[in-house]
C-alpha cells in the first residue's frame, strides 16, 4: 500500500469531485461534506463513462453517459444499467493535501 | 508516473509551421514531402479532440495519449536522445529468423543484406528517398484523425521499403523501430509491387514512463502480390503509443497480418485493410498479453471495396492483474463488393478478478449476397480444465500456463511456419511471466 499525494484539501470544497490519475488509476475524489470525504475509482463499471463529468449528489455520483448511479462511500451500485461495484480507496489528510491509498500491482 | 499528476483538459499540443518547416529543412526533404506535411499540419490545427461519443475513443482518453507538449526540438532529429544500444540488441533478438534488421531512427543509414539487395529491394529514409513517394499519405490520410495528422506533419523518422514487380523476397525484412526520445513520430511506408512477394517484420520496442510514440505504417500491395506483415509490439513499461496502419489490396493481392501485443502502458493500435482490387485477401492473427495496469485499446477495420474478396480475423487477448482490453473491429462491405466473404472473432480470457475486457465487433454490410459472420468472448479459465489438469498431477502456473497456451493455439497455428516459431517464443516467453505472477 502506497500514500500518493492527490491534491490540496483546499482544492475541492463540499459537493464537488475532482478527478485525479495516479500512477496510471483514474479517481475521483468526492467531498460530501466538510469532514467527508471519499476516493472511487471515476470510470463507470458499465461503460467507461466518466464519472467525474457526472453530478454528485449527496453520496451518490451519477454516470453521465447513461445514468448509473454509485454509491460513493463503498462502491455499490445503486442504479442500472451499471451491475459492477467500483473500486474504492482509502484517503487521508496530511499537511493540508488530500491523499489516497493505492496497492502495489 | 508521478506520484501527483491532476487530470485536467489540456489543448492540443502546439506545433507550428516554423517547426515543420525547420524540420523539412534539417532532413534535406523534397518539395512534395514538404508539401504533404504542411496539408497534415493544416489538418491537425484544425482538428478537434476526438469524439469520445464515439466508440473509437469511447474506452480511451485521447489526452492521455497525446503528449502534453511538443517542443521544437523534440522534433528536431539532431537534438533527440541516442538509442539504448543494449536496448536495440536486445530486440534484435527477439525473433530468431535471419534476415535484414533496419532501424528507424532520425538518423539511420539504411542497408539491406546482399539476396535483399540482389532482388532490388529499396529501403530508403523517407526524407531522401530518390524513389517516387507518391503513395505517402494515400492510405493514411490527412483526415484520418487528430494523431495520424499529428504523424503526417511532423514525422522525423521513416523509412521505405519496395520490393519490386515480380520480386519474391524469402527473408523476412525486419524493421526496427525505437521508441528512443521523449515523443517518438515515426512513419514507415511499404509497397510491394505487382506480383511481388515478401515478409516485413514490423518491430516497436523500447522506452520507458514519459515516452510516447505516435507511428503511422502505411501499406500497398499490388495486383496478385503477396505480403505477410507482424507487428510486434514490445514497447517498454510506462510507454504510451498510437499506431495506426492501414493497407491497400489490388486485385487478387494477399495480405497476412500476425500482431503480437505486448508492452507499454496505455496502447491503442488501429490496423486496417481496404480490399481495393476484386479477389483480394486478408487474414489477420493477433495476440495480446496484458499485465499490471496495462491499457490496451486495438481497433481493427476489414473494407471489402471490391467484389469477391474475403477477410478473416481472428484476435486473443489473455489479461492478468488489474490490466484492460478494449477491442472494436469493423467489417464493412461497400455497395459495389458482391461476394464478399468475411469473418472476425475476438475472445477474451480473464486471468484475474480485476482486469477487464470489453468487445465491440462490428458488421456494416451495403450489399447482398455476402457471407459474414463475427463473434466474441469474454470469460475466466474454466475451473473444470483446471480440475482435470489437477488430477493429471499439473497444477498451479503449469497448469494455468497449458490452458492460456491451448486457448491461444489455434490462432498460433494459423501462423505461416517461418514465422510461427518466432511469434511462439515471444508469446511463451510473455505467458511465463504473465502466469508467474498471477
Amino acid at each position: 500500500m502506497k500514500w500518493c499525494k492527490a491534491c490540496r484539501l483546499t482544492e475541492l470544497p463540499t459537493g464537488h469531485t475532482r478527478p485525479v490519475e495516479l500512477a496510471d488509476e483514474f479517481i475521483l475524489l468526492c467531498r460530501v461534506s466538510d469532514a467527508e470525504i471519499y476516493a472511487i475509482e471515476n470510470v463507470c463499471s458499465h461503460d467507461d463513462g466518466p464519472l467525474g463529468e457526472g453530478s454528485l449528489t449527496g453520496k451518490v455520483v451519477e454516470c453521465p453517459r447513461h445514468g448509473a448511479r454509485f454509491d460513493v462511500t463503498n462502491g455499490t451500485v445503486l442504479r442500472l444499467p451499471a451491475a459492477t461495484p467500483l473500486d474504492t480507496f482509502p484517503i487521508r489528510i496530511s499537511d493540508g493535501w488530500i491523499e489516497v491509498a493505492l496497492e502495489d500491482v | 508516473m508521478a506520484d501527483q499528476a491532476l487530470l485536467s483538459s489540456p489543448g492540443k499540443p502546439v506545433v507550428s509551421e516554423k517547426d515543420i518547416r525547420t524540420l523539412a529543412e534539417v532532413l534535406h526533404e523534397p518539395p512534395d514531402v514538404s508539401e504533404s506535411r504542411r496539408e497534415c499540419l493544416s489538418a491537425y490545427q484544425s482538428a478537434d479532440w476526438p469524439d469520445r461519443v464515439q466508440h473509437l475513443w469511447r474506452y480511451t482518453d485521447p489526452r492521455r495519449v497525446m503528449p502534453e507538449q511538443l517542443k521544437p526540438d523534440q522534433l528536431m532529429p539532431s537534438q533527440r536522445m541516442p538509442s539504448s544500444a543494449s536496448q536495440i540488441e536486445q530486440a534484435k533478438d527477439l525473433l530468431p529468423q535471419e534476415g535484414p534488421a533496419v532501424l528507424i531512427t532520425p538518423n539511420m543509414k539504411p542497408e539491406v543484406n546482399a539476396s535483399a539487395r540482389e532482388a532490388g529491394v529499396v529501403l530508403e529514409s523517407l526524407s531522401e528517398a530518390r524513389e517516387d513517394l507518391a503513395q505517402l499519405g494515400q492510405a493514411v490520410r490527412t483526415d484520418h484523425g487528430l494523431f495520424e495528422a499529428l504523424n503526417g506533419a511532423a514525422w522525423n523518422a521513416g523509412l521505405l521499403v519496395k520490393i519490386p514487380r515480380g520480386k519474391l523476397l524469402a527473408e523476412p525484412l525486419r524493421v526496427l523501430i525505437p521508441a528512443m526520445a521523449s515523443t517518438n513520430l515515426p512513419r514507415l511506408l511499404v509497397v510491394v509491387e505487382d506480383g511481388a512477394s515478401a515478409t516485413v517484420v514490423e518491430e516497436h520496442v523500447g522506452g520507458n514512463a514519459g515516452t510516447h510514440s505516435i507511428g503511422v505504417s502505411e501499406l500497398f500491395v499490388g495486383t496478385a502480390a503477396q505480403l505477410r506483415h507482424v507487428i510486434v509490439q514490445q514497447w517498454g513499461a510506462g510507454v504510451v503509443g498510437h499506431l495506426t496502419t492501414r493497407t491497400h489490396l489490388e486485385r487478387d493481392a494477399q495480405l497476412f497480418t500476425v500482431l503480437a501485443s505486448f508492452g507499454g502502458s496505455v496502447v491503442k493500435l488501429d490496423l486496417g485493410a481496404a480490399l481495393t482490387g476484386e479477389g483480394a485477401q486478408s487474414e489477420f492473427m493477433g495476440v495480446a498479453l496484458g499485465e499490471g495496469r496495462q491499457h490496451f485499446d486495438h481497433h481493427t477495420e476489414h473494407r471489402h471495396i471490391a467484389g469477391h474478396t474475403w477477410s478473416n480475423l481472428d484476435f486473443k487477448v489473455a489479461l492478468t492483474g488489474r490490466s484492460r482490453s478494449v477491442y472494436t473491429g469493423l467489417i464493412r462491405i461497400e455497395e459495389n463488393a458482391p461476394g464478399s466473404e468475411a469473418y472476425q472473432e475476438n475472445r477474451n480470457l480473464m486471468l484475474s478478478e480485476k482486469c477487464r475486457a470489453d468487445t465491440i465487433p462490428e458488421l456494416e454490410i451495403l450489399t447482398d449476397e455476402v457471407s459474414c459472420s463475427h463473434g466474441a468472448t469474454v470469460a475466466p479459465v474454466d475451473p473444470e480444465q483446471l480440475f482435470y489438469l489437477a488430477s493429471r498431477s499439473i497444477s498451479g502456473p503449469d497448469a494455468l500456463r497449458l490452458v492460456v497456451r491451448g486457448y491461444l493455439e489455434n490462432t498460433l497455428r494459423r501462423i505461416p511456419a517461418g514465422l510461427r516459431d518466432g511469434i511462439e517464443s515471444l508469446v511463451t516467453e510473455r505467458l511465463t511471466r504473465l502466469v508467474g505472477e498471477h
